[in-house]
């Protein structure tokens, strides 16, 4: 069989690419490390679709979503600008409309989309993968697909509508009022809500507690995260207790590991994340800490609003307490979307892929179900309803050599035009006023402050100070050594890190924006936090003493 | 402290119960040390010293056959019985025992502050009770760099005759105060020897924002901040929590020096010219003294500030002077985001909106 692209149509195609755009950016978030080529082929091709769907719907005048190419397991984007300023004025009459919803019926909106993807999901999961023909899951193949590309719709069309909205208080707490989103009492005013995310981990919490009731606390605490639920097969109460577990993660287990990719179990599959949670739980004792630090954030909210709303006249209160309404929502959203949209249908897609995988094994077509990730869709269809006297290994080899090389070095964090610089490249995704591209691609950049003679200069995620050991942590599979005190060193945060946010007193990361994970569960924790320090990984090491200056945004290394 | 003293209290004893006998001005800075702010050290010669001197030398009875019958608009009559009484007072003695005091607590300030010799402010501060709030502010003499024990007291006694100044005594005749029913305290301060000194909102006077203290500096003293002689090195701070959000550091080529008898314009020393006159820990104790002041008197505060040279951090930290901020700096939605009345709220939003794709 002949071997093609990994996402035919969108390689990165240098000649071609710089023509229609000077200015190539690589999605470090998502695509860092480098992606497997199924994944990378689902992303650019759905991302992509989404982000362009989700513009056009709301009619945003100044962008037409992103382009997305891939190059070497990394999804590299630009924006498509609208440069016509007649056509600018057009998409801004339809905008008036396409907004609306978003202000007068957030909740029924966002309510409804989740409605809707719990029903696909529920379709997806109702195939049973064990039992069913190859035509069948075939079918669900393709159906994942399909829900995976509604996914992303949903997805850039509430990120569009929220970041827009977030952006908009933004500006006029910073220009109107005189609050940047550095300052304390604008987040104040965003935090203490609950979430998706936060709910699941109540859950595991309560199981904290069963454990502790059941006598299987030891178990868990005295074994290492992946041995742990060996440990607990072993006895009556252990079954019982993972059980319950089961239960628990059959419902909300389906997220993944790593947030933009496959190639790792989901919990549902594989629950040692889970119990991980439970054990930071253990070590931690005593109540839920987010409800506890949640009354008292609530309480805080309610008087910056009220310190806020003092100084806005009697007549303009309306649209700012609406304003602000919708803002609170941003925060929920930021963190929920990613348990109902891209780590549950990530999950599906694993399950999916999986599940063919076996049948491809069992006919000799490859040799690991886990060799999917490295097959493209088009190859999944032309063997899985016969898979006879196919063989796909050459070509699964090949890909994996490739992807191997691609993890042994580094993507460049852009691809420019010769002559085109990178400050070129940054004034136009500002120029493109694009919610998404400032709220995640440019951030806002660390200014350094000499005076405060610092190690390390970042930009304020959650406000406070604190000191403690440094813990560096690469991934997820090393949470499992945060102790208690600790403070999180990492590139960037996942959602599934949020049960350990208890057991710190501090976060810098590499990289990061106000509406990014870390940033927004340290303000949740009440943990200073620092974030785009750049550097915090490399120039930090496990067990150094250093000191968070959340309110200044900066890093102290106390020894060195 | 001045427990052995009849007609001495220091500034840490003045408090409101002290009004009477220290008057206004000094009881304000006891009180403003009690509070946690701190003020150039120093004490006050009380009323009863000033009562007991004029009791003692009859002196009222000159003061009363002075002004008798006297029409309050004759100007001429008012500058000749002032001559008078000045005159009356400053030939007549300080009694040696409250002359005695007065050297005693002026070498003790000196001790404490580790210099002989020390440069005061001598100021009158009135005790009219019921002119409490109704300030004499700027109607008697206040003599600055005064030195040594005998200046000190020959300041304190013209600070004496200076409530009988021309329009001290007008004052209080339109305003039906009797010219024998007043005293005076006398106040003696430390002048602060100035390494850097500066103002500070208790706001952002742009934007009026009340979670934000803003502060500017120099070396030297503060005039030349309050002249706005130099670019100063500038600072925001957030209040809550204390934290330094922006700083500038500006080019700082002039700056008010002591000469011995006031203050002079120099140059500033090109390597200083660029480098921040106070230290992140100073920019910090000062917006902390700037949170204690905004709360002691319970809104938004213009403080001028100063560092001493004398003293060690952070008691060389000092307010000099404090007033209520006013209105003008009180903006807050502003204009160009307010909705016109009739159009709805969720109209007005998608208007800021697409404002905002058009920036």
């Amino acid at each position: 069989m002949k071997m093609y692209d990994v996402v035919p149509g969108f390689e990165f195609d240098e000649k071609v690419d710089l023509e229609k755009s000077p200015a190539w950016f690589l999605d470090a978030t998502h695509s860092v490390p480098p992606w497997t080529p199924m994944f990378g082929w689902f992303w650019i091709n759905f991302c992509r679709h989404g982000m362009q769907y989700g513009a056009e719907k709301l009619s945003l005048p100044t962008v037409k979503g992103w382009d997305w190419r891939f190059k070497d397991g990394g999804g590299y984007l630009t924006l498509n600008l609208v440069m016509d300023e007649e056509e600018r004025k057009a998409r801004g009459v339809r905008f008036r409309e396409a907004i609306r919803p978003f202000i007068d019926d957030y909740d029924g909106l966002w309510g409804g989309y989740i409605n809707e993807m719990l029903g696909h999901y529920k379709r997806l999961k109702s195939c049973n993968v064990e039992s069913a023909t190859n035509a069948e899951l075939l079918a669900n193949f393709e159906d994942t697909i399909n829900v995976c590309r509604r996914m992303w719709e949903i997805h850039m069309h509430m990120m569009y509508g929220v970041d827009t909205a977030f952006i908009l208080f933004e500006n006029i707490c910073k220009d109107a009022l005189g609050i940047d989103d550095t300052h304390p009492t604008f987040h104040d005013m965003l935090r203490g809500f609950d979430n998706k995310v936060f709910q699941v981990d109540r859950e595991l919490w309560k199981l904290s507690k069963k454990a502790e009731e059941m006598g299987v606390a030891d178990t868990i605490l005295n074994s290492s995260s992946g041995e742990a639920l060996t440990s607990l097969g072993e006895s009556e109460a252990g079954k019982k207790w993972l059980g319950h577990l089961k239960v628990l993660l059959d419902e909300d287990g389906w997220r993944m590991q790593r947030m933009a990719e496959i190639n790792l179990p989901a919990w549902v599959e594989d629950p040692t994340p889970a119990i991980a949670s439970v054990k930071f739980f253990l070590k931690q004792g005593g109540d839920f800490n987010l409800d506890k630090e949640r009354e008292g954030l609530a309480r805080r909210r309610e008087e910056a609003t009220k310190e806020v709303l003092d100084r806005i006249p009697q007549d303009q209160q309306g649209w700012f307490k609406m304003l602000l309404g919708l803002a609170q929502k941003t925060g929920a959203f930021s963190e929920e979307h990613n348990h109902y949209l891209d780590l549950y249908t990530h999950s599906l897609m694993r399950r999916s892929c999986l599940a063919i995988g076996k049948r491809l094994v069992a006919a000799k077509v490859i040799d690991h179900p886990e060799d999917t990730f490295f097959l493209m869709p088009d190859e999944m269809r032309a063997v899985t309803l016969v898979p006879d006297g196919f063989n796909l290994r050459h070509i699964v080899d090949r890909r994996r050599k490739e992807w191997k090389e691609w993890c042994s070095r580094e993507n460049p964090p852009a691809i420019l035009k010769e002559g085109f610089t990178m400050d070129d490249a940054m004034g136009v995704l500002v120029q493109s006023n694009d919610p998404i591209a400032l709220k995640v691609v440019v951030g806002s950049m660390p200014v350094p402050k000499p005076e405060l003679n610092a190690d390390l200069y970042g930009i304020c995620g959650s406000g406070g100070v604190a000191e403690g050991p440094a813990r560096v942590i690469m991934q997820e599979a090393q949470l499992d050594e945060v102790q208690k005190g600790d403070i999180l060193v990492a590139a960037s945060t996942a959602p599934s890190w949020t049960p350990v946010f208890g057991l710190l007193n501090g976060v810098v990361v590499d990289r990061g924006a106000s509406l990014s994970h870390s940033a927004i569960v340290s303000r949740e924790y009440g943990i200073p936090c620092v974030i785009n320090v750049f550097e915090g990984t490399s120039k930090i090491k496990t067990g150094q003493r250093i000191k968070v200056d959340g309110n200044n945004g900066v890093v102290y290394l106390l020894d060195k | 402290m001045g427990s052995d003293y009849q007609y001495i209290l220091w500034f840490e004893e003045c408090s409101r119960k002290a009004l009477p006998i220290v008057g206004g001005k000094n009881a304000n800075l006891g009180e403003m040390l009690n509070a946690g702010i701190r003020v150039p050290p120093g004490f006050a010669v009380t009323s009863k010293g000033f009562q007991r001197y004029m009791d003692g030398a009859g002196l009222w009875d000159v003061v009363r056959e002075s002004v008798a019958g006297m029409p309050p608009d004759d100007i001429k009559a008012v500058s000749r019985a002032g001559a008078e009484i000045r005159e009356a007072i400053l030939s007549t003695p300080i009694p040696n025992d409250i002359r005695a005091e007065v050297v005693s607590a002026y070498v003790s300030l000196c001790e404490r502050c580790g210099r002989r010799d020390l440069p005061v402010a001598v100021r009158s501060s009135a005790t009219a009770e019921d002119l409490a709030e109704a300030s004499f502010a700027g109607q008697q003499d206040t003599y600055l760099w005064i030195w040594g024990s005998d200046a000190v007291v020959t300041a304190t006694h013209q600070c004496w005759a200076s409530l009988f100044t021309d329009r001290a005594i007008t004052y209080r005749m339109k305003a039906g105060f009797p010219q024998d029913g007043v005293y005076i305290s006398v106040g003696i301060q430390k002048m602060v020897n100035s390494r850097s000194a500066g103002v500070m909102f208790t706001l952002d006077p742009i934007t009026g924002d009340r979670s934000r203290i803003t502060i500017d500096a120099n070396w030297g003293f503060g005039e030349s901040i309050v002249q706005g002689m130099v670019s100063p090195d500038s600072f925001i701070v957030a209040k809550r929590p204390l934290s330094i959000k922006q700083s500038i550091i500006g080019q700082k080529d002039q700056m008010f020096v002591a000469n011995g008898c006031g203050t002079m314009v120099t140059a500033v020393p090109s390597d200083q010219q660029v480098i921040p006159c106070i230290s992140v820990s100073e920019v910090m104790e000062i917006a902390e003294m700037g949170l204690c002041i905004e709360k002691h008197y319970g809104c938004p505060q213009d403080i001028e500030w100063a560092i001493d040279k004398d003293l060690s951090f952070p008691e060389n930290l000092f307010s000099t002077q404090s007033r209520p901020v006013t209105a003008a700096g009180k903006k807050d939605l502003g204009k160009e985001v307010m909705k016109e009345s009739g159009k709805g709220d969720a109209d007005h939003i998608i208007d800021l909106m697409l404002k905002g794709f058009g920036r």
